[in-house]
């Protein structure tokens, strides 16, 4: 079930979910079971479902923060173990993350915020020295991540002055300088209004389509979800229940493989 | 390398601790009398201090006198008010007693004020809607709101005053002090480790006997018979309040002579210059062991010594570090900028680490989702987050040591307050109350500079035992 216009030679799936289970601390049951998908390289997928179904819960055990309970992730065929420090490292390096509060650090410059993106594959001798000293090269390499998103001028400032919407834009700037071959948004649309959500889905559309990355973004609207993205998958309660594909993506009706709501485990309709 | 091997030497002298059961039994007496002064005098600061608290928040009329009063005497360092009480009452537990009992229902006054200010509007403006007296309004509605805010503040302060009273005994207030100055005097330092060893012991009981008491403060009440018991033991006989204004008398008007005067700027210089290095040594030394003490960014094999050590360099109040400094490294600033140093670290260390640990997960955890190092997740994220609570600890702790840069000087550590304690121990009181008052004055000047810094920069928030007294 790849999107159209998406080539993966040979049809290997960037990312492979297989009945998952994910209990966060604290928690009293599993906030999200027997959820089993893949995905393409470079494929667009949104997540909806209402508040509570488990969409964080997932985006978090995609990157390693949160430790599967049952079941498996891998990334480009290699299994995902947060209990594994340097192997949780590297897969990170391979996901950008951004976070629905943005979550910035504010006391630093713009420029120093963006390049932490880059401080996976930096070494920690290197990272300090951008600190205190950064080169030409690499503000450059921050300035091109921000012209991206319209924000090149504001290079010097402290995050801390910036705008929300100016703070989302320099996270986003932050998941481009990593560099990643797969990026998670979680609800980055939530507290918008509708004029500037479709400024930002349109965003990340492009971005993803330029760099050729996949992405994974959690969504309220089902509208939003069939406007911006070629397939949807939609949780309730922790479970996957529906998995469709939109044939074209200006169709918003029609769903080429849906999957009626069940409580059974897993909604299995993919590709693999 | 001389200097070295002396200094080894001397630390060497302190080692082994005398252990031995009979000088520990023998030190359950001075163990008593520091205890029995430190609740004699809480109790008496707390009976005495809740009326004036309830009037400062209830905007009374001469409020702001008040308040300026209470700044006033908070003001004297607690070792300057415990001479003051030697002289009047003589050297024992009552001078020491009288010193901490002065102090601090100076200091809990002003902050129960702050506290009651703080007290949710709707529920007291609808108790003086229905024509309720102040005392009314305090009974009902600002001390039942407040109850749980006064106990849990004064449990902090009971840990400060025990400190105090270990360290009043230094200069006669009696109990675990007095013995402490003994075993140096007589080079007798293996006594002195133990007393260390004892005070670190107590400081750490306390610590965590207030620590439940503060999840139910309630059962801090427990603890009036026994300070009840104290207070009678040791409060000085009305007899001694006669002397004690014929002796007040006898300070007036305060006089400096020529010499006095020109050596004055040189005197309030070293003492600036102690306080000033003594914060900066304390904050350099916490800073990697703040790190190294970090929940979730410091291993725990780690983690738990250096949270031991920063413990007991807590434990150890500046002026007994300035005692025992001043004893093997000999009288002058370094002894000071050292023991302020040392104690410094120990609080730094970990306001540090708790500043690192509560600085907000999200950017963290963001910096953490790019798959950077450990280290690098605390350059980028953990630090420049804790920036600005850092800053106002270390401010607020160099406020503490130019206090206390007064203070150890009068153990022996150079500034003005060596030159304070000199004219005491002549008995030339006019030099000792004018040294006295330019002391006061100066940290008069540094709290209100300090307080001024923080409210331009939006510092405001403080711990509760900042608030205490450090």
């Amino acid at each position: 079930m790849t999107a159209p216009g998406v080539q993966h030679p040979g049809g290997a799936p960037l990312l492979e979910v297989r009945d998952l289970g994910v209990q966060p601390p604290g928690a009293a049951a599993p906030t999200c079971a027997g959820v089993s998908f893949s995905l393409a390289p470079g494929e667009r997928v949104a997540l909806v479902g209402p508040s509570g179904a488990g969409k964080t819960t997932l985006l978090r055990a995609l990157n390693g923060s949160l430790p599967a309970l049952s079941g498996r992730i891998a990334l480009a065929g290699r299994a995902v173990d947060p209990r594994d420090p340097g192997g949780l490292r590297a897969l990170r390096r391979e996901i950008a993350v951004i976070p629905q509060r943005h979550d910035l650090v504010e006391g630093l410059r713009v420029s120093h915020n963006v390049m932490a993106g880059a401080l996976g594959r930096w070494s920690g001798a290197r990272a300090l020295r951008f600190l205190v000293w950064p080169r030409h090269d690499e503000l450059d390499e921050a300035r091109a991540a921000l012209d991206r998103v319209d924000l090149g001028h504001l290079l010097r400032a402290r995050a801390g002055t910036l705008s929300g919407g100016q703070q989302q834009r320099v996270a986003i700037a932050r998941a481009l300088v990593q560099r990643p071959r797969l990026i998670l948004a979680d609800e980055p649309v939530a507290s918008l209004d509708p004029e500037a959500a479709h400024g930002v889905l349109r965003l990340l559309r492009r971005l993803a389509e330029e760099a050729g990355v996949a992405l994974i973004c959690s969504l309220h609207q089902p509208d939003l979800a069939a406007e911006y993205f070629p397939r949807t998958l939609e949780m309730r309660d922790g479970r996957l229940i529906d998995d469709r594909t939109v044939s074209t993506q200006a169709n918003s009706g029609a769903t080429n493989s849906a999957v009626p709501g069940s409580a059974a485990a897993g909604a299995p309709s993919d590709g693999a | 390398m001389d200097g070295l091997a002396s200094t080894l030497g001397f630390i060497a002298g302190f080692f082994p601790p005398d252990l031995s059961p009979a000088y520990l039994l023998a030190l359950a007496g001075p163990v008593l009398e520091t205890l029995g002064m430190t609740f004699g005098a809480m109790l008496l600061a707390s009976v005495l201090s809740l009326p004036v608290g309830l009037y400062l928040g209830l905007g009374g009329p001469g409020a702001g006198v008040v308040r300026a009063v209470l700044s006033g005497v908070r003001a004297i360092p607690d070792l300057t008010l415990a001479i003051l009480c030697v002289i009047f009452f003589g050297i024992g537990p009552g001078a020491g007693l009288t010193a901490i009992a002065v102090f601090y229902t100076a200091a809990m006054s002003k902050n129960f004020g702050d506290l009651f200010a703080t007290a949710p509007p709707g529920p007291v403006a609808a108790l003086r809607a229905t024509g309720a007296r102040p005392v009314a309004v305090a009974l009902y509605a600002l001390v039942p709101l407040k109850s749980r805010d006064l106990l849990t503040y004064a449990s902090y302060e009971v840990e400060c005053a025990l400190r105090a009273s270990v360290i009043i005994g230094a200069v006669g207030g009696g109990g675990l002090g007095a013995e402490l100055v003994g075993t140096l005097n007589a080079f007798d330092f293996q006594r002195s480790t133990t007393l260390i060893l004892v005070l670190i012991v107590l400081v750490a009981a306390i610590d965590q006997i207030t620590l439940r008491l503060r999840a139910r403060p309630v059962w801090l009440l427990a603890l009036v018979p026994p300070s009840a018991l104290a207070l009678w033991l040791y409060l000085p006989a009305a007899p001694g309040l006669g002397f004690a204004l014929q002796t007040v008398g006898g300070m007036f008007p305060p006089q400096l002579d020529a010499g006095d005067w020109a050596a004055l700027p040189a005197l309030i210089w070293e003492t600036v210059r102690i306080a000033v290095l003594g914060t900066a040594l304390g904050a350099a030394l916490a800073l990697p062991m703040g790190l190294a003490s970090t929940r979730g960014l410091s291993p725990a094999i780690l983690a738990v010594p250096v949270r031991r050590l920063l413990e007991a360099l807590r434990a150890v109040p500046e002026v007994v570090f300035g005692l025992i400094l001043v004893a093997t490294a000999g009288v002058g600033p370094t002894a000071g900028i050292l023991a302020l140093g040392l104690h410094s670290g120990g609080c730094l260390g970990r306001l540090f680490a708790e500043s690192f640990e509560n600085v907000r997960p999200g950017p963290v955890q963001a910096v953490a989702a790019t798959g950077a190092r450990p280290l690098t997740v605390a350059a980028y994220a953990t630090a420049p987050l804790a920036l600005g609570p850092l800053a106002v600890h270390t401010l607020f702790r160099l406020e503490w040591n130019l206090r206390q840069a007064t203070v150890v000087g009068m153990i022996g550590a150079g500034g003005i307050g060596q030159a304070l304690f000199q004219a005491q121990q002549l008995f030339f009181y006019q030099k000792m109350m004018a040294y006295l008052l330019i002391t006061w004055v100066l940290v008069l000047l540094v709290d209100r500079a300090s307080a001024w810094t923080r409210r331009r920069a939006g510092w405001m928030e403080l711990a509760p035992e900042e608030m205490a007294a450090g």
